[in-house]
C-alpha cells in the first residue's frame, strides 16, 4: 500500500476510505442540523395552522381538535362552539386544490381559504379572493351551486373565463359544508 | 487584493452562470415567477457554490483524486440540505414556494464546474471569492429575470403592485412558455451588449 | 384510471421540460441533432425508470423506517449517481453496440435534475412504487417528446434567416417558449 511520489497507485481500500469518509462528515452535519432546526420547523407549522384558522374566524379565541376526524377542529369563543374548521380536496382545472373550510354551527359558510392550488394565473386563481369569496360566504350546502343566470341571486355566480375552477373551489366547500352538517347531525 | 476583485467579478459578467456559459438553466426559469423567490433561490445558490468551494479547496490535499467527484457531490449535497433544513425552520412559506427546485441546487452543473475546475486547485481566499462571483452573477441575472418576470406579468415588484389597476397582467410572463422567450430575447441582449462593450473597448485601445 | 391520469399528466400536462423546466442543460445541448435527441430521449427514460426504482426502495426500506427522510437529498444523488457510473460499466462490457449509440448521453444525465427530480416528487407525494415507474416512464418519455420537436424545429432553424444575436442559445430559448405555449393548451385535460 505504499504510495509512490510520482505516480501515485490507490489501492481500492484507500479510495473506499476516502469516500466513506466524506459520507460520514456530510451524514454528522446534515443530523446535527436537523436536530436543531426541526423542533423549530414543527411548532413553525403547527402555529402557521393556527393563523389561517384564526384568520378564517376572527372571533375565535381557541381551536380544538375534534377527536376521531383528522385535522377537524372546533373553533370556540369563550367556550361556545362559533365554528367548525375542515380541510377539503378537490380536483380543479390544474390539479388538486386543497382549501380550509370555517363551517358555523346554523350550517352556512363563515370563510374558507385556498392552501393550494394549480389553477390558471389571473383566471382559475381568483377563485380564492374576493369578489369571488363573496359568492360563497354565507351560503348553505344546498345553494352552493354554480349558476351563470345573474339573476339566481342565491346561487353562486361563477368567475368569467373560469367555469371550472368556479365549479370546483364551490363543490369543495360544498362536500366540506356537507360533512360538517352530517358530523353534527349525526352528534345531535 | 485586486486579484481577488478580478476573481469575483469574472461570475459576474465574463463568465455569468447563466447568460454566457448557459449553466444550471431549470432554476433560472421555475423560480423567477416572482422577484422573492428568485431572490431565495439567488442567496441559496450563492451560499453552497461560495461554502462548497471553500470545503473543496481545505480539503483539496486529503481527498483521494479518484473519488473526488462523488466527493464533491457529497459536500454539495451536505450543504443543500443543510439550506433546505434551515429555510423549512425559519422561512417556511418561501420553502415551500421553492419546492424541488431548491433541493435540484445539489446537481447544478456550475457548482461542480466551479469545484473541479477552481476550488481544488487554488487556496481558500481566493476559492471562496470566485464562488461567491459565480454566485452573484446567478443572483443576479435571477433577480433580473424575476423583476421583469413579475413586474410584467402581475404587476407587482416583492408582492407590493407597482403598476396600477390600469395594467392588464400579461400573464404569459410568468407562464413557462413566456419565461423560455423572455430568457432567449435577454441572452441576446446580453450578447449585444458584451460585444457592444468589446468593439469599445478594442477601439480605445487602439486609439 | 389512476395511472393514466399520472401518466398523461407526465407526459404532456405536467411536461417535465416545458412545464417544469427541467433537464434544459441537455434539452438545449443535444436537441440541434435529430437522432441525438431520439438516442437521448431513450436513455433519459431508461435512466429515469431505472433509478427511480432504486430511489423508491432505498427511500422506502431505509429511509422511511428510520426516520431518515430529510437526508433524502444528498442520498438520491449518491445514489443516482452511483448508479449510472455502475450502468454505464455494464452496458460497456456487455453490449458496447448499444454503448456506442448512447453510453456518453450517461454521464450527462447522471447528475441532472431531470433524473433527480422524480424521486423527489415521489419523496413527496408518498407515491407507490408502480405509480413511481408510471410517473418516471412518463416524464422520460415527455422529455423525449419535448426534445424531438425541438430538434425537428432546430434543424429547419439552419436554413432560416436568425438575427445574428438570436443565433444559438437565443432562438432556442424562442422555440422552447413556443412549445410551451402549445403545451399549455393540454391544461385542464386531466
Amino acid at each position: 500500500m505504499a504510495a509512490e511520489h510520482t505516480t501515485k497507485e490507490y489501492s481500492i481500500f484507500q479510495i473506499a476510505l476516502n469516500l466513506m469518509l466524506a459520507c460520514f462528515v456530510s451524514g454528522l452535519v446534515i443530523a446535527t442540523v436537523y436536530f436543531f432546526t426541526n423542533p423549530i420547523a414543527i411548532k413553525n407549522a403547527e402555529q402557521a395552522k393556527m393563523d389561517s384558522m384564526q384568520e378564517l374566524v376572527p372571533e375565535a379565541d381557541a381551536f380544538v381538535p375534534i377527536a376521531g376526524q383528522e385535522e377537524w377542529f372546533e373553533a370556540t369563543k369563550g367556550g361556545q362552539t362559533v365554528a367548525t374548521v375542515v380541510p377539503s380536496e378537490i380536483k380543479g382545472y390544474g390539479g388538486k386544490i386543497t382549501m380550509l373550510v370555517a363551517v358555523a354551527p346554523d350550517g352556512t359558510v363563515i370563510d374558507y381559504t385556498i392552501l393550494k392550488a394549480n389553477e390558471t394565473p389571473g383566471l382559475g386563481d381568483k377563485a380564492g379572493r374576493e369578489p369571488f369569496k363573496s359568492e360563497i360566504k354565507g351560503k348553505t350546502a344546498e345553494n352552493l351551486v354554480v349558476t351563470k343566470d345573474p339573476s339566481k341571486k342565491d346561487n353562486v355566480q361563477a368567475m368569467t373565463g373560469a367555469t371550472i375552477s368556479s365549479k370546483a373551489v364551490t363543490l369543495g366547500v360544498q362536500n366540506a359544508v356537507k360533512e360538517v352538517d352530517q358530523f353534527t347531525g349525526g352528534a345531535k | 487584493m485586486k486579484n481577488l476583485w478580478l476573481t469575483f467579478k469574472k461570475g459576474l459578467v465574463e463568465e455569468n452562470p447563466i447568460f454566457v456559459l448557459a449553466l444550471s438553466l431549470c432554476p433560472a426559469l421555475a423560480v423567477t415567477a416572482s422577484v422573492i423567490t428568485s431572490l431565495t433561490m439567488g442567496l441559496s445558490v450563492m451560499f453552497v457554490i461560495s461554502m462548497n468551494n471553500v470545503v473543496v479547496s481545505l480539503s483539496r490535499k486529503i481527498v483521494n483524486p479518484k473519488v473526488r467527484v462523488p466527493v464533491y457531490i457529497t459536500s454539495i449535497a451536505t450543504i443543500v440540505t443543510v439550506v433546505q433544513l434551515v429555510l423549512q425552520a425559519f422561512a417556511p412559506a418561501l420553502y415551500k414556494a421553492l419546492g424541488i427546485y431548491l433541493a435540484l441546487i445539489v446537481v447544478f452543473a456550475i457548482i461542480l464546474a466551479r469545484a473541479e475546475v477552481f476550488a481544488s486547485k487554488n487556496k481558500v481566499i481566493p476559492s471562496f471569492f470566485d464562488g461567491l462571483g459565480m454566485g452573484s452573477g446567478f443572483c443576479i441575472a435571477l433577480i433580473l429575470i424575476g423583476c421583469i418576470r413579475e413586474l410584467l406579468g402581475n404587476g407587482s415588484l416583492l408582492g407590493i403592485p407597482i403598476l396600477g389597476s390600469w395594467y392588464n397582467p400579461a400573464l404569459i410572463f410568468i407562464l413557462p412558455a413566456g419565461g423560455f422567450m423572455l430568457i432567449g430575447y435577454m441572452v441576446a441582449g446580453w450578447k449585444m451588449w458584451t460585444e457592444h462593450s468589446e468593439k469599445k473597448k478594442a477601439e480605445r485601445g487602439e486609439a | 384510471m389512476e395511472y393514466l391520469t399520472l401518466f398523461m399528466g407526465a407526459v404532456v400536462v405536467n411536461n417535465f421540460v416545458l412545464t417544469k423546466f427541467l433537464g434544459l442543460c441537455i434539452f438545449f445541448g443535444v436537441s440541434k441533432n435529430l437522432s441525438a435527441s431520439a438516442g437521448m430521449g431513450m436513455a433519459v427514460t431508461a435512466v429515469m425508470t431505472l433509478s427511480s426504482m432504486l430511489a423508491w426502495l432505498v427511500y422506502s426500506f431505509v429511509l422511511v423506517p428510520f426516520g431518515l427522510e430529510f437526508m433524502k437529498t444528498a442520498v438520491f444523488v449518491l445514489l443516482i449517481a452511483s448508479f449510472v457510473q455502475l450502468l454505464e460499466m455494464i452496458i460497456k462490457k456487455q453490449a458496447p453496440a448499444l454503448y456506442n449509440m448512447w453510453g456518453i448521453y450517461l454521464l450527462l444525465i447522471a447528475t441532472n435534475c431531470i433524473v433527480l427530480a422524480v424521486p423527489l416528487e415521489m419523496a413527496e407525494g408518498g407515491l407507490s412504487f408502480l405509480m413511481t415507474v408510471v410517473y418516471a416512464v412518463g416524464s422520460g418519455l415527455g422529455f423525449g417528446l419535448a426534445i424531438i420537436l425541438m430538434a425537428s424545429c432546430r434543424e429547419k432553424l439552419r436554413l432560416a434567416d436568425v438575427p445574428k444575436h438570436l443565433e444559438g442559445l437565443g432562438i432556442a430559448f424562442i422555440i422552447a417558449g413556443m412549445l410551451a405555449l402549445a403545451f399549455l393548451g393540454f391544461s385542464g385535460m386531466i
